[in-house]
């Protein structure tokens, strides 16, 4: 499974010729459900073009998760709606289970489209305030000509039972329930169809911390009985590292490092997952005032709509020089599982000049 | 013998009208900060939080304090003259919101609202205000702040509109910076550098802080003493490193628990508390907490525990502390005998 090397044109340069990015290894290599390559978005908005997404590409293993991290603008979202083909990428490949996204027919991607499914941020914003749960739950079973009738009724009870709710709920409203109750209505309707890979699209960002300790665990729960795969996107690094096997942080619509939740944390390479990392606030109780500073954070994210040309993050980095300021980095595998978008890690020698 | 403190909150009940009736969104809440230093008031939705600093700055819309005293600097703000604690905003105390882009005003430009604040309070010219408007911005580290002075606050990012909305807060040198939420909205390396800027304000100023927060990271980095609030009660409260480290109240402990960290295990389920917060229309009988509470005994279910201490300067709301003998705590105007 080597990858490809991708023209400069689509912004991330080649992985350097010869490496593979597997997925994070564990006894049996599961088989790869969904795959994205050299993902790229542009938005053309009154005259200026936002690069949302600038050649991303991951992979995600079966019954696995992959976490997407960043901050504003990172185009994290952006890679989410792209994944289930919400939108259309501007150029890039999409697979799924083998199949070619963007050549699959309609009727074919009607028939993907129950494989994959979406879990968003605010799960009473997401729901509709008219539709009873049995409704909000069942219509997707509707729509792809599941079930109906007696049927319907108890198969949206069984998906409630799964996700701690019961057939009590079935003809409540939405606005009934509180946040991390509303985010299990969302989750048993994207389960309604039985689906293999799930983005959960900052699921737990918008609940409070006890109740999103519950979401996680069912989302949990659930892969392991399911087998269910998921594309986990937050900003809370945090979370991510509990969800997710491996870990791709985003900046300015680019995967800058990729790998495993607990070496990134105890390890990150890049400069800017190293910002990042520092900037998490320290819940160190035993410790006095001063947080571990590795990486004073400085500046804010750029927007998309203007990225610093070669690596985007060279603005921001305590580390670049004039090669950093004019061209854009390389991935580098430096370990098993790991990758980092950066000259510093440019195994063919020194980054020129100071 | 111990300064007295700045502001001091005693017994505060809180209500609003809502469709069904009249609501306690603050139950008998007491806390005190003492000059220059950070106080954190900690809890989730519906814990009372926000709406008890709202109630000591005055901005309560339609709710209302029922009862209680707000005193900052021993001068009682409850009941008084509203025009004068129009004087005591802004020179005293000031507030900052989570979300600075709607407590700007988008009409007028950064320069002219920090103009606004200093010349509300202090008679000066407009040259002078705008000279030290200029020093506010350069103090917060706004980025190019002669030429921001004349920007809209839609021209800056969420983090710089949060450095403006603390130069507001600061133009008169208020003795109380209250803090809703500051860095909420913010993405995290910029509520890094919001936080290390409000520490260095106040170590510049000598400024106290009231933090009103959900995040108890940021509790853990910022405060001196924290204040545990659930479904409109003080729960717990004390020395920040004590509280976290080793919290006398259930739900402190659980709620510390449920929070992911670096060190989280990921091959286990994480400690979650079940169940969610009752609304201020479903408060259960007797500890409000009891229903989701891994210790709860029957007393709990029957009788409201009082705030006790538990120790130098803690506090606890709990009927287990009865059964090690706690002595009886005048926490806030609670004072119960122990069996």
């Amino acid at each position: 499974m080597s990858d490809h090397v991708t023209t400069t044109a689509a912004g991330n340069g080649a992985l350097a010729t010869g490496q593979q990015a597997r997925p994070s290894p564990d006894r049996v290599e599961p088989s790869i459900l969904f795959e994205a390559r050299d993902l790229v978005k542009r938005f053309r908005t009154r005259g200026h073009t936002v690069h949302a997404v600038n050649g991303v590409s991951l992979r995600i293993p079966r019954g696995r998760t992959v976490g997407l991290v960043g901050e504003s603008g990172s185009g994290k979202s952006t890679v989410a709606r792209l994944a289930l083909r919400l939108l259309d990428p501007t150029s890039g490949e999409l697979h799924f289970d083998g199949v070619d996204l963007l050549r699959a027919s309609r009727r074919e991607m009607r028939a993907l489209r129950r494989r994959m499914q979406i879990v968003f941020q605010n799960p009473l914003g997401s729901l509709n305030p008219r539709m009873r749960v049995l409704h909000a739950v069942g219509e997707p079973l509707v729509v792809h000509r599941i079930a109906k009738g007696r049927q319907l009724v108890d198969r949206v009870v069984e998906l409630l039972e799964k996700v701690g709710l019961s057939a009590a709920d079935l003809y409540k409203f939405s606005h009934q329930f509180s946040g991390g109750q509303a985010q299990r209505i969302g989750i048993a309707r994207a389960l309604a169809t039985d689906p293999d890979l799930i983005v959960c699209d900052e699921a737990v960002s918008a609940l409070d911390v006890s109740v999103q300790a519950q979401v996680l665990n069912l989302l949990k729960r659930l892969q392991a009985e399911l087998g269910l795969s998921y594309l986990f996107i937050a900003h809370d690094l945090n979370v991510v590292r509990y969800m997710a096997d491996e870990i791709c942080v985003m900046y300015l619509g680019q995967i800058v490092e990729r790998g495993d939740g607990d070496t990134l944390f105890a390890d990150p390479r890049h400069p800017y997952t190293q910002m990042l990392v520092s900037a998490v606030p320290e819940f160190a109780p035993g410790r006095e005032g001063e947080r571990r500073h590795r990486v004073a954070p400085r500046g804010e994210p750029a927007s998309p709509s203007n990225p610093p040309p070669g690596c985007h993050f060279h603005p921001r980095c305590s580390k670049a020089t004039a090669r950093c300021r004019t061209e854009a980095p390389k991935v580098h595998r430096i370990a098993d599982g790991r990758t980092v978008a950066c000259h510093l890690y440019d195994p063919a020698g020194e980054a020129n000049g100071k | 013998m111990p300064s007295p403190p700045l502001l001091e909150v005693k017994d505060l009940y809180v209500q609003f009208p809502t469709p069904r009736g009249v609501v306690d969104a603050v139950t008998g809440v007491s806390f005190t900060v003492a000059p220059g230093e950070t106080v954190a008031i900690v809890g989730e939705s519906g814990s009372g939080k926000s709406v008890s600093s709202l109630a000591v700055m005055g901005l309560l819309g339609t709710g209302r304090i029922s009862s209680g005293s707000v005193l900052l600097r021993g001068e009682e703000l409850v009941g008084t003259d509203p025009e004068r604690l129009r004087e005591l905003r802004g020179t005293e105390m000031a507030m900052i919101f989570q979300n600075p882009m709607t407590s700007l005003d988008p009409l007028f430009t950064v320069g002219d609202q920090i103009i606004e604040a200093i010349r509300a309070h202090r008679r000066v010219s407009r040259r002078e205000a705008r000279a030290r408007a200029l020093e506010l911005l350069r103090e917060v580290g706004l980025p190019d702040p002669e030429r921001r002075i004349r920007s809209y606050p839609h021209e800056l990012s969420g983090g710089q509109q949060q450095r403006v909305m603390i130069a507001i807060a600061l133009a008169c040198e208020p003795a109380l910076l209250i803090a809703d939420e500051p860095t909420t909205a913010l993405d995290v390396t910029v509520e890094a550098q919001i936080l290390d800027l409000l520490r260095r304000m106040q170590r510049d100023h000598g400024t106290a802080l009231l933090l009103i927060t959900h995040d108890m990271a940021v509790v853990a980095e910022m405060a001196d003493r924290v204040v545990v609030m659930y479904a409109g009660q003080v729960v717990e409260q004390g020395p920040v490193r004590e509280v976290l480290r080793s919290p006398y109240n259930p739900y402190t402990r659980a709620l510390i628990d449920s929070i992911p960290m670096p060190t989280t295990p990921r091959n286990r389920p994480m400690p979650a508390i079940s169940g969610s917060v009752p609304t201020p229309a479903q408060l259960p009988p007797g500890c409000r907490f009891h229903p989701r509470c891994p210790s709860a005994q029957r007393r709990c279910g029957r009788e409201v525990p009082p705030l006790l201490e538990v120790g130098v300067g803690r506090a606890s709301r709990c009927w287990l502390h009865e059964t090690t003998g706690a002595s009886p705590a005048a926490v806030g105007g609670e004072v119960r005998r122990a069996g």
